[in-house]
């Protein structure tokens, strides 16, 4: 445990801590869900935060077990080899803000396609609505500001930019990042046991397909 | 057979459990904005407390029923008529094929709850029928109910069934109001608040905005200075965390919120008042009492120490 991982109180059932990385962040958030002992575990942008039950445990005694989880010696067990690859779709009928990115950027194209599966992702943060992944990593010559507008329906399996970050919608939804593309890839799958496929601090690498492509995989 | 929609009012939603464990997710917990009504309701017919019951906002809705069974009603105020008789809310009342329900427009809190015999049946999404209307996911279709809707009702098998008619006990439901005082912790970034004149967050008197949702309830009345432009690395919020906009107005959240935020957390209303959220309405008066996380521990010991005798010890207030 640093100096600045300082927990603090949120609410009367929830506590905070800003971590000094996102490999610490990544480790602790697994490490704190495997132990049972919280009832949500939420990995944030800098840190994360625990909902705990105060009829179960003190207020205090949270702090205090969250405290000394901090002080354990947690090596972390993410691999680097794990990485999902992600077919996209960048045609007209998916990518339906590639003409406002290529504006935006100067770029054609081609070559935002050629810079978006040109680098490898990771998933950063799953949050905001269910299975939204705000992924890292981007080429930074793709970062774009949101639509002024947000759209109240955004399809399932958009990928959207903003803010230097890539963002892939799992389920159908409003949402205001300029959609680059679209991956037939069911993101969601109410079939598996952990049901959304994105995970913290997986890698991820886009693949450019055609619409037949597309249609085929659908 | 069960139920038949002849009008689905403002918002009907069937809410049941909420989802838990999936906030890391994106998933928020959603289920009944009110959970303790919610509750009240399926106590009133035998069921599982958790069971799928309809959360009708603001009122105007109807219902025929096409079998026998036995409903019971909790929450806001409102008109009941059965077949045009009104009607006694918090008892539970036994309804035969045919009977027409009808909930006038709801004049105190924002939502009651109908639960029947054997609870609704509804889609099951991650382990919970409750409705998540932003996704449109669980519930019945993932939508409101409206016009001509079909619903089912589940077996009364595992019903705790008893000849008797169940009366809420008074105590419980009386907390029904148009002016609230919220107990609330202070947030992580509170100190960002400006204090003008020694006024303070939490001696303000805000009013319920029109802009109410399940998502979240914006507050008017106050608008609140901050110290910074109101944009933060995004941070874990949950239902009953204030947040403030870069406008100033603060904005309350409910049940189907957002599970991450980038708005300054300035107060959190305590576990033991949440389900109080789901019964605020337009027009109607809030203020924010500050309370410390003992003080908040107690309360909740306290009132969950309260609803046992009614409502047995796995009941829990979230």
């Amino acid at each position: 445990m640093s100096d600045s991982e300082e927990v603090f109180f949120s609410g009367d059932d929830s506590l905070g801590v800003t971590l000094s990385s996102k490999e610490r962040r990544n480790a602790l958030a697994r490490h704190l869900q495997d132990s049972g002992q919280w009832r949500e575990v939420i990995p944030g942008a800098v840190g994360l935060s625990v909902q705990f039950d105060p009829l179960a445990i003190h207020p205090d005694e949270a702090m205090l077990a969250l405290q000394t989880a901090l002080t354990v010696k947690i090596t972390s067990t993410e691999s680097s080899s794990d990485t999902l690859v992600i077919p996209v779709c960048y045609g007209p009928e998916y990518g339906i803000d590639m003409a406002h990115i290529s504006s935006l950027t100067g770029l054609a194209t081609n070559e935002i396609i050629a810079r978006h599966i040109g680098r490898i992702h990771r998933v950063d943060m799953i949050g905001f609505t269910p299975g939204f992944a705000y992924l890292e990593g981007g080429d930074p010559s793709l970062d774009v500001s949101r639509l002024e507008t947000p759209r109240l329906h955004v399809a399932a399996g958009s990928i959207g930019l903003a803010g230097g970050l890539c963002g892939l919608y799992a389920l159908p939804g409003p949402g205001g990042w300029p959609i680059v593309g679209r991956t037939p890839l069911a993101l969601f799958d109410t079939a598996a046991r952990d049901p959304f496929r994105l995970q913290v601090g997986l890698s991820v690498r886009f693949e450019e397909i055609s619409d037949a492509d597309f249609k085929v995989w659908q | 057979m069960g139920l038949e929609v002849i009008n689905g009012g403002i918002q009907t939603t069937m809410q049941g459990s909420a989802r838990i464990g999936f906030r890391h997710k994106g998933v928020p917990g959603g289920g009944p904005a009110d959970r303790l009504s919610h509750a009240l309701a399926n106590r009133l017919v035998g069921n599982h407390l958790d069971a799928v019951a309809l959360e009708i906002t603001l009122g105007g809705a109807s219902f025929r029923f096409t079998t026998e069974c036995r409903i019971g009603l909790t929450g806001g105020e409102a008109e009941v008529h059965i077949n045009g008789v009104i009607q006694k809310q918090h008892r539970t009342m036994i309804i035969r094929s045919g009977d027409i329900l009808n909930t006038g427009p709801i004049t105190k809190g924002a939502r009651i709850y109908l639960s029947v015999a054997g609870g609704f049946v509804g889609d099951e999404w991650l382990g919970s029928a409750s409705t998540y209307l932003p996704a449109g996911l669980g519930g019945f279709g993932g939508r409101p109910l409206k016009a001509k809707d079909k619903l089912r009702i589940g077996s009364t098998s595992h019903c705790e069934m008893s000849a008797e008619i169940q009366n809420t006990p008074p105590e419980l439901d009386s907390e029904i109001r148009s002016s609230w005082i919220l107990r609330a912790t202070p947030g992580p970034e509170t100190d960002l608040i400006v204090q003008r004149d020694g006024a303070d967050f939490f001696g303000s008197a805000f009013t319920i905005s029109n802009r109410a949702s399940r998502m979240g309830i914006a507050l008017d009345g106050q608008t609140l200075q901050l110290e910074s432009d109101g944009r933060l690395p995004s941070a874990a919020v949950f239902p009953g965390t204030v947040q403030c906009t870069s406008s100033g107005q603060p904005f309350l959240l409910l049940a189907d919120a957002q599970t991450t935020g980038g708005y300054p957390r300035i107060a959190q209303v305590i576990r033991a008042d949440r389900y109080l959220l789901g019964q605020l309405r337009p027009g109607d008066g809030l203020r924010f009492q500050r309370s410390s996380q003992s003080e908040a521990a107690l309360i909740l010991n306290k009132k969950t120490d309260l609803l046992k005798d009614w409502l047995g010890d796995t009941f829990e207030l979230e």
